[in-house]
């Protein structure tokens, strides 16, 4: 059959273009990997985390996780289906001991054996269901309070360690460390900003400041809490201590905040000074009237994006801040009022890193971490959110 | 600038009306003096971070001398050259036990009855060499037992000397302090004075006329009052009591004296070294004995002979190593430096020598890192030359804004992912048949470099992304334009034109991203699985499915244990300054690649 003719400018299919579309495609294939890879672990968090956090009846949200303490949890089994599930997997490893040892010809044999061992998988799942259904699950505080336990020849009791209660006083001294230390960082870093694009003289010695700061916003975060460790806790006394925590977060914040600053400062076009120089203003009013306001949405921003980071981080607060478990809150049992700088606090990220590292895995553990998981990435990422959103909308706005 | 040097003139302008507020300062320079000030305390507390991590570190050198210096007069040195023999020997045992084991597995794969199975393998022919090769070393064994203990018991009691002069200085301070006539109790020695004089009333040390005046003092002391002249003159006599009982504990080491209890029987351990050789000549002859009916079970005893061979044939080696060993010879300082940097171990608390060698770590990280990038490169830059060339503005204004998201996730929220999902899922993933052609699968660990790695490149992509989209979008426009204009297709302009312009940038963002994930701390810890050796590169690709632990994992895992001051502590803080200069060599390399090549295509 012939084939239809094209026209002369028609496009046509070549060799080099079928390379050139796949190649393209090669490129959206790998952009679309990382796209889904991160997608699936937001998905994986809040699809298991809202399950601690939401509940089916009003008010929807599981007060009791956000605000409680943690506390072991204590488990009552019912025994019978525990019993039934433990004989049915003692009879499935048996039945497949045997088919493993079968010769290579019995294949009727062997998928009887395979049927059998599917039959008892159902059964177990069967009974799995009336096991959640029956179980009893208390937090230490309820199990103190409660009148009578239940009976013990029908329960069979067991506890896990940070698996009750909530995270209150984690999201309080999450909050707690990330208010102080980003306000310690802002006052110096934008101050320092401010000197460094405005009043200082250009020469090799801002260009050495400036190089150094540029190195050290690079320094991992370990570093940071090493030093932190070292000088605050250790050198000048403070202690496992919130206050220790704020310095070390804020002194890794600082290199960060002061680039990103002087960053937008120096963006300013310099007619901006000129013109309010040339109508008589001190420097002082040209920065305050023609300088900052222009920088602020740019400083915003970074300074929003230094929130998320500073709550992100775990390394320096691992032995400056963070207690993994401290029933009080840090305003309760103070005897006086500076005591509260001087007390360590939970925090959300080393309670992630001490419920997914130190407690054996079970199910009963999983909604205490995806939990924490799920309400740390919240928070976090509401912060970059924001400060993204921002920026974008900065961008549109000021151009010049 | 003008501006304010005009001011300071002394014939300023009329209309000139700064006002003199502070000290003969105008408004405008008091809050350039704020400003400055401020500036100053932000850059000197930058600089004291890395003083602080050097006083540290050198306070390392020091320590960790001196503990090598021990470590060769304690003798433990010598314990450790005693040791090889006896290690080598160990694993000449393993390499038998595993021709063992693969007997009995083949044994079995031939279809014998567990009775045939043991009966064979219990045979006197197999006992004879199994079981006599294990005996042969049991002297020697003994031998090097008894010289540990000695040259460990050395060391401790050394050690314990060292601590009592020290409780012994405190004391001698205290003693010069309190007797002092404006001497003032401390709370702390309050306490301690209170307790040591009831201990003194109630043992009766003190002299027993005094007993109601002390009584007394003591009632005294815990209500708070001050020292009266007779309670401070009992202070100091229970003091010195305490000084001179300290000191009667005090058992000073001779090293010379002690290394003689390590380094005798000389004869003995030549003959027990003889003995050894006699009975491994012996075993392996009646190990023809046994048929084993198996080819590549007969070549495994032949190696086995081979390997035998070479370890007789090292102990003269060895003797003469032992006998070159000198106690007397100082241990230079640059070789704690150098047993740091290169050293091969990282043991701590254990009850011979500690050993703080970098390279576990450092190997460890770099693998970690290696495995990150691999990912992370294609990947990253992939997504940029997409972004910038080929997505459409919508896809463009959608994507950098989620990846930017995605590099504020923080680190242990992907670590607690890499513990619950990935470690897991790469693990059943290796079970199944169809995967049986990747090497080494299926895994064995399910937290291993290749987790850590992996997940690591997830954080490594968004810094590689970013930067390296910024150096396209850098690129003139007239680039692509002179590219179109002579015929080239989008793709040849893209990858002939534009990469390559770009490729400082590129280069510079992938350094970075190496940098954060060298510097990363909490998915390494959660994830790379925490075995400290150096990764077995004999194993080809099989070591990137090793546990492994890394510089950043080390001090977060140990920082919290240790005892502030002692060398563990300072070995901590040298690993920090390991990795303080190598992010900023990282980032300095990076500056240094865009500053060379910017000129490139202008």
């Amino acid at each position: 059959m012939a084939k239809p003719k094209l026209h002369r400018f028609a496009i046509r299919s070549s060799r080099k273009k079928t390379i050139e579309v796949i190649v393209a495609n090669l490129f959206r294939l790998m952009t679309y990997c990382v796209i889904l890879a991160a997608a699936y672990l937001f998905f994986d968090i809040t699809a298991n985390g809202s399950k601690a956090v939401f509940q089916g009846k009003a008010p929807f949200i599981n007060i009791q996780f956000l605000t409680e303490k943690p506390q072991t949890l204590h488990v009552f089994e019912p025994l019978e289906p525990y019993n039934e599930i433990q004989k049915r997997r003692t009879q499935i490893l048996q039945l497949q001991s045997k088919r493993k040892a079968l010769g290579s010809n019995d294949t009727e044999q062997r998928t009887e054996y395979s049927e059998q061992i599917d039959n008892l998988q159902a059964e177990i799942e069967r009974w799995d269901a009336q096991r959640k259904a029956e179980r009893l699950k208390y937090s230490d505080d309820a199990y103190r309070a409660l009148d009578h336990t239940p009976d013990l020849s029908m329960f069979k009791h067991q506890t896990y360690a940070y698996s009750g209660g909530g995270i209150g006083p984690a999201i309080i001294g999450t909050c707690l460390l990330v208010l102080g230390s980003i306000a310690i960082a802002l006052s110096l870093g934008l101050l320092c900003a401010i000197y460094l694009s405005e009043y200082s003289r250009p020469g090799k010695t801002l260009q050495a400041i400036r190089l150094s700061i540029l190195n050290l916003s690079g320094v991992p975060s370990i570093v940071f809490g090493l030093f932190g460790f070292g000088m605050f806790v250790h050198f000048f006394g403070w202690g496992v201590s919130i206050i220790a925590g704020w310095f070390t977060l804020a002194i890794m914040a600082l290199p960060v905040i002061i680039a990103a600053s002087e960053e937008s400062m120096r963006a300013i076009p310099r007619g901006f000074r000129e013109g309010s120089l040339a109508l008589g203003a001190s420097k002082w009013t040209s920065i305050r009237t023609n300088v900052l306001p222009y920088a602020l949405p740019g400083i915003l921003t970074s300074s929003i994006m230094g929130i998320a980071r500073v709550a992100g981080e775990t390394a320096p607060i691992m032995f400056t801040a963070a207690y993994a478990l401290r029933d009080q809150l840090p305003w309760e049992g103070l005897e006086q009022p500076t005591d509260f700088f001087f007390q360590g606090v939970m925090a959300l990220p080393y309670h992630i890193y001490v419920v997914s590292s130190k407690i054996p895995q079970n199910e009963y553990t999983r909604d205490m971490q995806y939990g924490t998981a799920f309400v740390f990435l919240f928070i976090v990422g509401f912060f970059a959110l924001s400060s993204i959103l921002l920026r974008i909308h900065v961008r549109s706005k000021y151009k010049w | 600038m003008t501006q304010d040097s005009k001011a300071s003139e002394p014939n300023a302008a009329r209309f000139d009306r700064r006002k003199n507020i502070l000290f003969g300062r105008d408004k405008d320079s008091i809050i350039k003096g704020f400003f400055g000030s401020t500036a100053t305390v932000a850059i000197v507390v930058l600089a004291l971070i890395t003083l602080f991590l050097f006083k540290e570190g050198f306070g390392f050198l020091g320590s960790y001398h001196k503990s090598l210096q021990e470590y060769r007069l304690s003798g433990l040195e010598y314990v450790d050259i005693l040791k090889e023999p006896r290690d080598d020997f160990s694993a000449l045992n393993r390499y038998l036990n595993d021709i063992r084991a693969e007997w009995i597995r083949d044994l079995n794969a031939r279809g014998l009855s567990r009775e045939a199975v043991s009966r064979t393998v219990t045979s006197p022919k197999a006992k004879a060499l199994f079981l006599s090769y294990i005996r042969a070393g049991s002297q020697l064994r003994g031998f090097i037992k008894k010289k540990m203990d000695a040259a460990i018991e050395v060391r401790d009691r050394y050690q314990t000397n060292e601590n009592l002069r020290e409780t012994l200085q405190g004391y001698a301070e205290k003693i010069e302090a309190v007797s002092e006539p404006g001497y003032r109790l401390s709370p702390e020695d309050r306490a301690q004075f209170a307790l040591r004089l009831k201990e003194s009333i109630r043992d009766n040390t003190l002299q027993a006329d005094k007993l109601p005046a002390n009584q007394e003092i003591l009632a005294a002391l815990e209500k708070g009052s001050p020292l009266t002249a007779a309670a401070q003159e009992i202070y100091l006599q229970l003091l010195r009591k305490q000084y001179l009982k300290t000191e009667a504990t005090l058992r000073p080491v001779d090293f010379s004296q002690s290394i003689n209890t390590i380094t005798d029987e000389q004869e003995r351990y030549a003959e027990i070294l003889f003995n050894l050789e006699m009975d491994i000549r012996k075993v392996l002859k009646r190990a023809d004995a046994i048929d084993f009916e198996n080819k590549s079970l007969d070549k495994r005893i032949q190696r086995f002979r081979e390997l035998n061979d070479q370890y007789l044939a090292s102990i003269p080696k060895h003797k003469a190593k032992l006998a070159s060993w000198d106690q007397n010879v100082e241990v230079p300082l640059w070789r704690a430096l150098a047993a740091f940097l290169a050293g091969k171990d990282w043991v701590t608390a254990s009850d011979q020598q500690d050993w703080y060698g970098l390279l576990p770590l450092l190997s460890g990280s770099l693998l970690i890192s290696l495995i990150a990038l691999f990912f992370a490169v294609p990947f990253g830059v992939g997504a940029a030359i997409y972004v910038n060339q080929i997505a459409g503005p919508l896809e463009r204004n959608l994507i950098k804004p989620y990846v930017e998201f995605v590099s504020a996730i923080p680190s242990v929220v992907i670590g607690f992912f890499g513990v619950v999902v990935f470690g897991e899922a790469i693990r059943l993933l290796s079970q199944f048949e169809f995967m049986a052609w990747v090497p080494f699968f299926p895994l064995q660990e399910r937290l291993n470099a290749f987790t850590a790695g992996a997940l690591l490149a997830l954080m490594a992509i968004p810094t590689i992304f970013t930067l390296a989209e910024d150096a396209i979008n850098n690129i003139p426009r007239h680039f692509k334009e002179a590219s179109f204009a002579v015929g080239a297709t989008r793709l040849q302009t893209t990858l002939r034109v534009i990469v390559p312009s770009a490729l400082s940038g590129i280069i510079s963002a992938v350094m970075l991203g190496f940098g954060r994930v060298i510097g990363e701390t909490m998915v390494v810890l959660l994830c790379a699985g925490n075995r400290i050796k150096i990764p077995d590169f004999s194993e080809g690709l099989g070591v990137f499915y090793q546990p492994v632990h890394t510089m950043t994992g080390i001090i977060a895992q140990e920082m919290g244990e240790v005892v502030r001051g002692s060398v563990h502590y300072r070995a901590l803080f040298m690993v920090g300054i390991v990795l303080f200069f190598v992010s900023l060599l990282i980032n300095y390399g990076a500056q240094w690649v865009v500053k060379k090549y910017r000129k490139v295509g202008d």
